[in-house]
Order: C-alpha cells, then sequence, then structure tokens
C-alpha cells in the first residue's frame, strides 16, 4: 500500500509529520511518498535519528498556509507539498493521500486534481466524532457552505456506504440535522432534503435535533457545511471547556484530590475517546482515489492514524463502493419512475 | 442574479463551493479547462437561449466577463 503524504502540512509538520509515517511504517509495512524538500527532510530526519525505510520522495518546492487563499492551490501555489501530493494521487501514483494542511486548499486540490467519483455533485468533508455509543460520522463539516437537497441526499449516500464498508455498521442510521424532530421542521434546504433522503435506500431516520447528537443514535448525521462546521467547532470548544472545568473542580481541595484519583483511569479513557488523536483523519468523501484530512495540531500519533484509516479506506475499496451505490440508486429511482 | 446564476453554473461543473468563487476570478485561476469551458458554453445556452461562438469563448477572462456577456446578450 502507496501512501502519498504531504511533508509540510500542519502545524507541527515536518518533524511529527516524519514521525508518524516512520511509525505508520513500522506498525503496517506502508510504503510512504512523501511530498516535500528531499534534502531538508533527509537531514532533518537524520537528526532526530527517524527511519526513512520505505520511503520515496517526490520533490515539492512550495507549501500552502493556511493563510493562503484555498484556490491559490491551482495555480500560485500549484507546486506546493499538496498541490504536488493531489496530483500524483490523480495520476495513479499512491493509493491515498494525507495532509495536515489547510482544509480549503484540500478541499478545493482535491476536486480539481483527484477528480469527483461520476455523478458526485460535491465532495464532503466528513469527520468521525465520539458519542455516549460509539464514533459517527459527520459531514459535511465545512467543505460546502452552502447546500442544495441532492448534495445533501450524496452525502446521506456516501457517509452510510463508509459507515457499512469502513466502521462495519448494519444499515447505517443516517438522520438529517435540523431544528425539531417534525417533518415540517426547518428551512427549504431541510424540507426538500428530507423528501430525498427518505427516497433514497439507505436506513434513513429523519430528523435529529443538535442536542441528540452526541448520543450517537445516528450513525450518519447529514447537513450542510456551515451548519456542520459549526457543530464540529462547539463539540470541540465544549468538550475542553468542561474537562476544564472537572479538573477545576477536582483541584479545587483536598477531597476533590481524592476524588481525582479514584476516577482517574476512567477520566483518562474518556480523554483518550475524546481526543483527535485516535481517529486520525477525516476523509474528503467524493474524491475518485481517497484524500484525508489530518486534524492541523496533528503529532506523530495522529498523522501515524490518519495514514492508518487512508490505507484501510483504499484497501476496502469504499469508492468503488460509492461509485456502485450511486449507479444502483439512480438505476433503482429510475426503475421507479417507469 | 445573473452573476450568481454564472457562479452557480461554475460551481456545477468545478464541484466547487459557490463561497469559494469570486466574481474577479479568472477562469484559469479556477482551472476551467476546455472541456468545462464547453459543458459551461451548453450551460448557459440550455438556460438562457444564447449561442456563443468558440471565438467569444477567447474573450471570457474572469467570471464577471462571462456574466457580463450573458447580460449584453439577453434578450
Amino acid at each position: 500500500m502507496k501512501i502519498i503524504v504531504d511533508a509540510y502540512g500542519g502545524d507541527n509538520a515536518p518533524l511529527e509529520v516524519l514521525r508518524g509515517c516512520a511509525a505508520a511504517v513500522e506498525a503496517y509495512g506502508y510504503e510512504i511518498i512523501l511530498c516535500g524538500l528531499e534534502k531538508s527532510l533527509r537531514k532533518l530526519a537524520l537528526e532526530y535519528d527517524i527511519s526513512l525505510k520505505n520511503f520515496t520522495f517526490v520533490e515539492a518546492p512550495d507549501v500552502i498556509s493556511m493563510e493562503d487563499d484555498p484556490g491559490s492551490i491551482l495555480k500560485k501555489k500549484k507546486n506546493c507539498s499538496m498541490a504536488v501530493g493531489l496530483r500524483l494521487l490523480g495520476e495513479g501514483g499512491g493509493d491515498a493521500f494525507v495532509s495536515g494542511g489547510s482544509t480549503g486548499a484540500l478541499v478545493v486540490g482535491g476536486t480539481f486534481y483527484v477528480k469527483r467519483i461520476k455523478g458526485i455533485k460535491r465532495c464532503a468533508l466528513a469527520t468521525l466524532m465520539p458519542s455516549t455509543k460509539n464514533y459517527f460520522m459527520l459531514l459535511d463539516v465545512g467543505a460546502n457552505v452552502d447546500c442544495r437537497p441532492e448534495m445533501l441526499r450524496q452525502f446521506g449516500i456516501m457517509g452510510s456506504v463508509y459507515m457499512e464498508s469502513v466502521m462495519g455498521r448494519t444499515k447505517p442510521k443516517v438522520g438529517l440535522v435540523n431544528i425539531g424532530t417534525e417533518t415540517t421542521k426547518g428551512g427549504e434546504l431541510q424540507l426538500n432534503s428530507f423528501e430525498l433522503l427518505q427516497q433514497a435506500p439507505i436506513n434513513f431516520v429523519g430528523n435529529v435535533e443538535a442536542r441528540e447528537i452526541p448520543y450517537g443514535d445516528c450513525d450518519v448525521v447529514v447537513c450542510d457545511g456551515f451548519t456542520g462546521n459549526v457543530i464540529l467547532k462547539l463539540t470541540e470548544g465544549l468538550a475542553s471547556s468542561l474537562l476544564g472545568q472537572i479538573k477545576g473542580i477536582f483541584k479545587r481541595n483536598m477531597r476533590g484530590k481524592l476524588a481525582a484519583a479514584m476516577v482517574m483511569p476512567g477520566m483518562k479513557e474518556l480523554k483518550k475517546r475524546m481526543s483527535t488523536e485516535e481517529v486520525g483523519g477525516a476523509p474528503l468523501l467524493g474524491t475518485s482515489r481517497p484524500v484525508f484530512k489530518a486534524h492541523g495540531n496533528s503529532n506523530a500519533k495522529a498523522f501515524q492514524n490518519a495514514i492508518r484509516v487512508a490505507a484501510d479506506f483504499a484497501a476496502k475499496g469504499v469508492i468503488d463502493r460509492i461509485t456502485e451505490s450511486l449507479a444502483e440508486r439512480s438505476k433503482e429511482e429510475q426503475e421507479t419512475k417507469e | 442574479m445573473i452573476l450568481q446564476k454564472v457562479i452557480r453554473l461554475l460551481s456545477d461543473e468545478l464541484g466547487m463551493d459557490e463561497a469559494n468563487i469570486g466574481s474577479s476570478m479568472t477562469l484559469e485561476d479556477l482551472g476551467v479547462d476546455e472541456m468545462a469551458m464547453d459543458n459551461l458554453v451548453m450551460a448557459l445556452e440550455s438556460e438562457y437561449g444564447l449561442e456563443v461562438s468558440p471565438e467569444q469563448t477567447d474573450r471570457f477572462e474572469t467570471v464577471e466577463d462571462l456574466a457580463s456577456f450573458v447580460e449584453d446578450n439577453l434578450e
């Protein structure tokens, strides 16, 4: 399995990227194709005693930063490590691509250089989030600020295929984010999307209110990119704030400290579940070959896991299944109409 | 309105979010290649009943140019 990696994507790149890649090679035996400046990357690896076994380098003299306009990946920054990696993936030079860099640039670049699965209107950035029960997928979390109903329908199908193929869920439950569970709730987008999702041959369970999402009754939660981004960031902020407040309570006095010692194993387990490290990467669903976004502040462990999930995605043929699923659903709908 | 519609058509053709398409962006910057331009022209012809010649498409530099062309040629 050949995984193409952006050497300069992320706050802790390239050192943590190198470490994560080396760890992935060690653990799973992958081949890494690292996009960046070979000479300086080799020097860094030597300095930090990082093995470059199974590494190949592809020269990429530029970097696209979080401050750069995402569209600049098509022209001004077309030789950045992200663009070089995406182009290589689009040309069939690897099995998947991973980057911790600019999300906007990854979406634009992924759509342009890797191309969409035939029939897909828009690619969606999906993320796995922990719930009371298990992980669930939320999409779109920011690739598409404005959406149309057909896009949400396709997001539902792609999310369902992913959760079934990769996460092993049987008949994944798909819910639509709304301001109420009643079928009359929401604006035009929600009302029309509800109808399309209901007709799509997925296990659509209806509208889901934001407060119900964390309980994990749905395996896939569908919304437009604006809403998804708000949900994602609010969840991250709330989790961090609550954990911080709980920590404060434990530190307040001796009784709190004693209590902390008793619940420490449980708290560590909770913190691990909430951490983005374990999940590693979020797929950009809808591209014709696997593209994964690692969290911007990923450390080596997170990069290792991002590479692992990307490889898993590629190995399980998820994109072929999405393609078949879309074609099958179009055929079924055609037959229903006739 | 026409500019918004043109942006939507571009967004559909390119698979890009409308929010990422500015009126002053060049078609080249957006990665509009020959095939995408052909599809775009067909969409404009279908939407507005226009006829667009290849020579006219050569003059489209920016998104705004495209929208202005449609406005100027609407009956």
